[in-house]
């Protein structure tokens, strides 16, 4: 992203408690205009709490919530330019389709054919044209989230806040409406904020990807960022699977662990510091023992579909490699990566 | 899993007995003309037309009006009540709630009683405003308790969705809180306007002899008159009027919904 | 702003609760008053507790309340779970057939279940009292285990009694072992919903009992006329233990989760156990107590405040025997229950109901040679036209109508217009009528100068026009034995009494005065009567002539106000307690004074339905 910019949303340290328990523990963040920003997080980990409060429904401890350049922390949601998808959609069980989306521009006294004209283009927009006089109830999960997000974007804001919209609908599903949010984002030119616990959501839709656990955010970067140069051990943990590995930086570009020296690409720590290795499944390769300083014994082997799942037990470790290639239980195999391939991280305290 | 089949009959018999044949012979004497007992049993339609005659007109239109008007007070007194309530805190609305069963287990009389002592020394007996004080006071906890529980059963989701969406507290209240909660409101103006319309004792004790509502004039043919003919006609036609207002009740229900 | 709404709504729901609770606690409060007053409360005491525990028949309500409700309880926790069970594996037909039919008693008002009941027991030739009250009981609080039952059973997985059965459980063991544990929550909140209906019913039980079994809720109903803080006292009672309940059942998640309670509970259930079965059995046994016979007794039904109790167990005493005593509320609606059935061996109606009651041959002739003390009865009563050689009755009490009056309102000159002075608009809502048609009409009538015994349509309808000015003019209030208690405290100008009331109010309040017009009013005399039906005809005729021994009579009369028709007894009383008390000697030589004869029962319907015209416009 553009760091330029001038950011359209700015969360100044905040923090928040509840029940004695601090959810946030000091959050900093830029949002800029038309970006697809994803919180992630495990649950607990204070991302919803942060959308609320962009949302307006939860009020923040401390910290400052700028819109625009504008305090708007004391605002009520009905007064905030944004708008929500919920969880669970909250759709209106007592209205049909069309008074559903209807809705907030019904509160603003919008002239009736106005308003028929701006949910059609709404309904065609999510692709329910033909629903209007529909039960919501009786919609199927996918056309419900359709609803949802056709009721929040006709109000035109400036940012869509979407909370773990897919998290109620079928792995198939899924992937099709991670696509066709996508689609919509880009029609229509909003920020999106998204809340979601899955990883692989979060990669393939976002522009940036923002990490949070316990009340931090422990990392912010784009998808490819995130996944290939993890700032920490939990990120590296929490988005896609890893092999985290104990070593020491010896230099600039040359770390060791497991008893051998590696080349590699990271620079800036200081010499002889202690620091942890990511190496990600689908980066080893499995070669024949004398062609690696690494070897081991391979231990199991799972068919997943696109790959096996691999674990190979060496003198120190056991490691997880995802490979298209079958290999025996209780083979010898060598162990071989590029130093590209080697992601070194500050150690966690 | 057939084993439990037969497990019903006895109760099959017991309400066919209890329940049926009582239905039954209500609309039998309400049928017939012969007194109190079914020998020389005679069909009539008289126990009927004499409610064409004003007075008995006028007493269902004074309990209706009367019912009415305590379903109309107690929705509002019970539904601020329940709202107020569902807006606290999961441990006090526990409470509070607590505090609104509690008079309902407590003898109705015995509570209505205690009104008279009261209102006795106010010099407030037997006018209009004891009865109808009576009347709130007995009934008010069967409007809060279940609107409450169609309030606080509501996903809080829908008023935030409301408020997401630019409407305002007092627009969010009436377009969608109120609307959802319209299950809650109709069981509890059904519950009401049933008691109210069929109580005798809370006239008769807080209104003084003048209060004729139908519960009254069922009382009276029974235990004074000993018109069991016409007593009978009455009860029928008061289970018809609350069988009506049920029904059309849940229509109203169902159509909210679709 | 956000504070105003939050103290605004505080204020509130607090307002509330002090319309719930108020009545409540001043009803407490005033248990423990020293006096009777409701208004003042004079000093602490227990002496309403004391009254409470020796009153025999609030005992033996709170007995019937109690040992119906647990009994009912139990049968109807039974029936409910078993049937709920049955259910879920019937048909669908039958299913909701049988739910529908469930619902009628949920749905349908109490009143109308009451007189269903009523008139089926009626009809089985079932004696009324405390089995059909037992019945009853049952059948409302049944549907209401089914409905706090069935949904538990639904949510069962459907495989549950097969698994249990697969394991070797009989299909009895399968119930018991597997199911009725699954669904005890539904079963615990059926019991408890059952339980408050039965303990707390008042309509049905008061259309289905009888033979003087009451419960709590009907003595209570009874007694709202009058102002008894012994009724406080009992309310007081059953308000503690209902809170406390309500506490523990609320309380006891909680409590069970304190480690103290696990320990404690560990060897509970097999003692809890026992200790219910004995509580349910003695509710059973002293059920059947109360079903079952006991040795001689007599059934008495007299009017309401109308003998001094002490009396009744002095007979008792006397005569080795069990009194039965009844109260009613009118001369009607005593002629309506025995029409519907109930047999008593003594009655007390008025004079024109005796004449009733002999006409329908429902009375057999007293055998005067059993009176000892017949000829103690003033001359100028006995063989008057209602009874001419007074075969079937003997005077119990005789009075007049009149108006008593507070001399501090009323006006000396406004009297002099007799009957008409209650159309007065000086004292509009400041008049009580006696929620009677036959007294409302004989007011009219001799206010029109016409005999309180017509039977011409055109005079009645004129009465009728009278009454109904009256009620335009003055609205007066229509009680019944409330009048009592609210002219003592003086609430009201004028109401009209019966001259016993107004002796005894009188000697109560001193401002009060009490006149009968010159133009006529109504001569009463109440008579003991001996019904065809009558079991023990000779303990009957021993109880008219207790009643009639001038000592007997003497304390009756004091006690109640009304006037004695024993001689000595009478100039006893008017030349002691009631010295110089107008109301206690009804004046005995107007030629316009009438009594009230038997009507014939198409004047009857025609007053009737006249009388509920006044009152319902």
């Amino acid at each position: 992203m553009n760091t330029n910019m001038k950011p359209l949303i700015e969360l100044k340290n905040i923090t928040k408690t509840f029940d004695d328990q601090q959810i946030l523990k000091g959050i900093n963040l830029n949002i800029y205009e038309k970006e697809f920003l994803t919180l992630l997080g495990p649950s607990g980990c204070g991302k919803t709490t942060t959308l609320r409060i962009i949302a307006g429904f939860d009020e923040a401890d401390g910290g400052d919530i700028l819109f625009d350049g504008i305090d708007i922390s004391m605002l009520p949601p009905y007064k905030r330019e944004v708008n929500t998808v919920f969880q669970k959609y909250a759709l209106f069980p007592h209205l049909n389709v069309f008074d559903n989306i209807a809705f907030g521009l019904n509160i603003k006294k919008i002239e009736k054919s106005v308003v028929e004209q701006e949910v059609e283009k709404m309904l065609k927009l999510v692709g329910l044209s033909g629903f209007e006089k529909r039960d919501v109830t009786s919609l199927s999960g996918g056309q419900q989230q359709r609803v949802a997000i056709a009721r929040a974007l006709i109000n035109k804001p400036k940012v869509l806040l979407l909370d773990e919209p897919l998290g109620a609908l079928d792995a198939k599903l899924r992937k099709e409406m991670q696509f066709e949010l996508k689609k919509i984002q880009q029609e229509v030119g909003i920020t999106f904020i998204y809340v979601t616990h899955d990883q692989e959501e979060a990669l393939s839709m976002s522009d940036t990807v923002v990490v949070m656990n316990d009340g931090y955010i422990q990392q912010i970067g784009t998808p490819t960022d995130v996944y290939n140069e993890p700032e920490n051990r939990f990120v590296a943990k929490f988005i896609g699977e890893s092999n985290i590995i104990e070593g020491i930086m010896l230099r600039d570009c040359l770390v060791a662990f497991d008893d051998f020296e590696f080349e590699c690409v990271d620079k800036g720590f200081k010499n002889n510091e202690e620091i942890e290795v990511v190496l990600r499944p689908e980066d080893i390769d499995i070669v024949k023992p004398e062609a690696a300083k690494l070897t081991g014994t391979v231990t199991s082997i799972v068919f997943k579909g696109v790959h096996y799942e691999i674990m190979v037990q060496s003198k120190y470790r056991q490691y997880m490699i995802h490979t298209t290639d079958f290999h025996d239980v209780g083979k010898e195999v060598g162990l071989t990566f590029g130093p590209e391939d080697i992601h070194v991280m500050w150690k966690m305290v | 899993m057939r084993h439990y089949k037969n497990l019903v009959k006895p109760y099959l018999v017991w309400s066919f007995v209890v329940i049926l044949v009582p239905l039954f012979m209500i609309f039998l004497y309400a049928v017939t003309n012969s007194g109190n007992s079914l020998i020389n049993i005679q069909f009539t339609f008289e126990n009927f037309l004499k409610f064409t005659e004003p007075v008995y007109l006028e007493v269902f239109i004074t309990s209706i009006r009367l019912g009415i008007i305590t379903v109309g007070i107690c929705l509002v007194m019970g539904y601020t009540m329940a709202y107020i309530i569902s807006r606290c805190k999961e441990k006090v609305q526990g409470f509070l709630i607590l505090l609104v069963t509690i008079p309902m287990w407590i003898n109705m009389i015995i509570r209505i009683y205690a009104w008279k002592s009261i209102l006795e020394p106010l010099g407030l007996m037997y006018t209009d405003f004891a009865v109808m004080v009576g009347q709130i006071c007995e009934f008010l906890p069967f409007m809060i308790i279940p609107i409450h529980t169609s309030l606080s059963k509501m996903d809080k989701s829908f008023v935030e969705a409301s408020y997401d969406l630019g409407a305002n507290p007092i627009q969010t209240f009436f377009k969608i809180t109120f609307k959802l909660s319209i299950p809650g409101v109709l069981n509890g103006v059904i519950m009401v306007f049933l008691l109210s319309i069929s109580t005798f004792m809370i006239p008769q004790i807080l209104g003084g002899g003048q209060y004729m509502l139908i519960g009254n004039l069922i009382e009276k043919q029974f235990v004074e008159i000993g018109d069991w003919n016409f007593g009978s006609a009455v009860s029928l036609v008061l289970a018809i009027i609350i069988l009506v207002s049920i029904r059309w009740m849940k229509k109203i229900d169902k159509g909210e919904n679709s | 702003m956000k504070k105003l709404t939050r103290i605004s709504s505080g204020l509130y729901v607090a307002l509330c609760f002090a319309f719930f609770y108020v009545p409540i606690i001043i009803t407490m409060i005033f248990s423990f008053n020293s006096s009777r007053s409701f208004a003042k409360f004079t000093g602490f005491s227990f002496q309403w507790y004391e009254a409470l525990i020796n009153d025999s028949e609030i005992m033996a309500a709170v007995g019937v309340s109690v040992s119906v409700a647990i009994i009912a309880t139990a049968i109807s926790t039974v029936l409910g779970t078993v049937t709920a069970i049955g259910l879920s594996k019937s048909r669908r037909i039958l299913k909701e057939w049988v739910l529908n039919i469930n619902n009628i008693p949920i749905m349908n008002p109490d009143i109308v279940t009451a007189i269903g009941l009523m008139i089926l027991f009626t009809s089985m030739k079932l004696e009324k009292g405390y089995l059909t009250m037992l019945l009853a009981h049952i059948c409302f609080c049944t549907p209401y285990v089914i409905t706090s039952v069935y949904p538990k059973v639904r949510e069962l997985d459907v495989n549950i009694a097969n698994a249990a059965m697969d394991l070797g459980a009989t299909p009895f063991q399968a119930l018991v072992k597997v199911i009725v544990p699954m669904i005890k929550p539904g079963i615990y909140a059926g019991m408890l919903l059952a339980f408050t209906m039965s303990i707390d019913d008042f309509v049905v039980s008061y259309f289905v009992s009888g033979n003087g079994v009451e419960n709590i809720s009907m003595i209570v109903y009874n007694a709202t006329k009058r102002i008894n803080p012994t009724i406080n006292a009992l309310s007081t009672i059953v308000i503690l233990v209902i809170v406390a309940a309500v506490a523990i059942v609320n309380t006891a998640p909680i409590i069970k989760r304190q480690r103290w309670f696990v320990r404690l509970s560990s060897n509970i259930p097999l003692k809890m156990k026992r200790f219910c079965m004995l509580v349910l059995c003695a509710a059973v046994c002293a059920g059947l107590f109360l079903i079952g016979g006991e040795k001689r007794t007599l059934k008495v039904y007299n009017a309401g405040e109308y003998i001094d109790d002490t009396l009744i167990e002095e007979f008792e005493a006397e005569n080795d025997c069990a009194v039965i005593y009844e109260t009613f509320d009118s001369n009607e609606s005593m002629y309506t229950k025995v029409m519907s059935g109930e047999r008593y061996d003594i009655i007390i109606p008025s004079d024109y109901m005796i004449e009733r009651l002999a006409k329908e041959e429902l009375l057999q002739k007293v055998d005067k040679t059993k009176l000892s003390n017949l000829k103690e009865i003033i001359p100028s009563l006995l063989n008057r036209p209602f009874d001419p050689e007074n075969n079937y009755s003997i005077p119990y009490f005789w009075g007049n109508v009149g108006i008593l009056y507070d001399r501090t309102v009323v006006a000396e000159e406004d009297l002099k217009g007799g009957w008409e002075v209650l159309r007065n608009p000086k004292y509009k809502d400041n008049i009580y009528m006696y929620n009677s048609e036959r007294d409302s009409f004989m007011i009219a009538l001799k206010a029109l100068g016409y005999s309180l015994n017509t039977d011409k349509k055109s005079e009645l309808d004129e009465a009728y026009e009278w009454l109904l000015e009256q009620k335009k003019m003055v609205n007066p209030i229509y009680v019944g034995d409330e009048v009592i208690d609210s002219m003592i405290a003086g609430s009201r100008a004028m109401a009209i009494v019966y001259s016993g009331d107004a002796a005894y109010i009188m000697s109560e309040n001193e401002n009060l005065g009490f006149f009968a017009p010159e133009i006529g009013t109504n001569i009463w005399i109440d008579g003991m009567v001996i019904p065809k039906d009558c079991k023990d005809a000779e303990l009957a005729h021993k109880w008219i002539d207790f009643m009639l021994k001038p000592e007997n009579a003497s304390r009756n009369s004091e006690a109640v106000g009304y006037s004695s028709p024993i001689e000595s007894s009478f100039e006893e009383i008017s030349s002691s307690v009631y010295e110089g008390n107008e109301a206690y000697v009804p004046r005995q030589d107007n030629e316009a004074d009438e009594y009230f004869r038997y009507q014939d029962p198409e004047t009857k319907k025609y007053c009737a339905e006249l009388w509920t015209k006044v009152k319902s416009q």
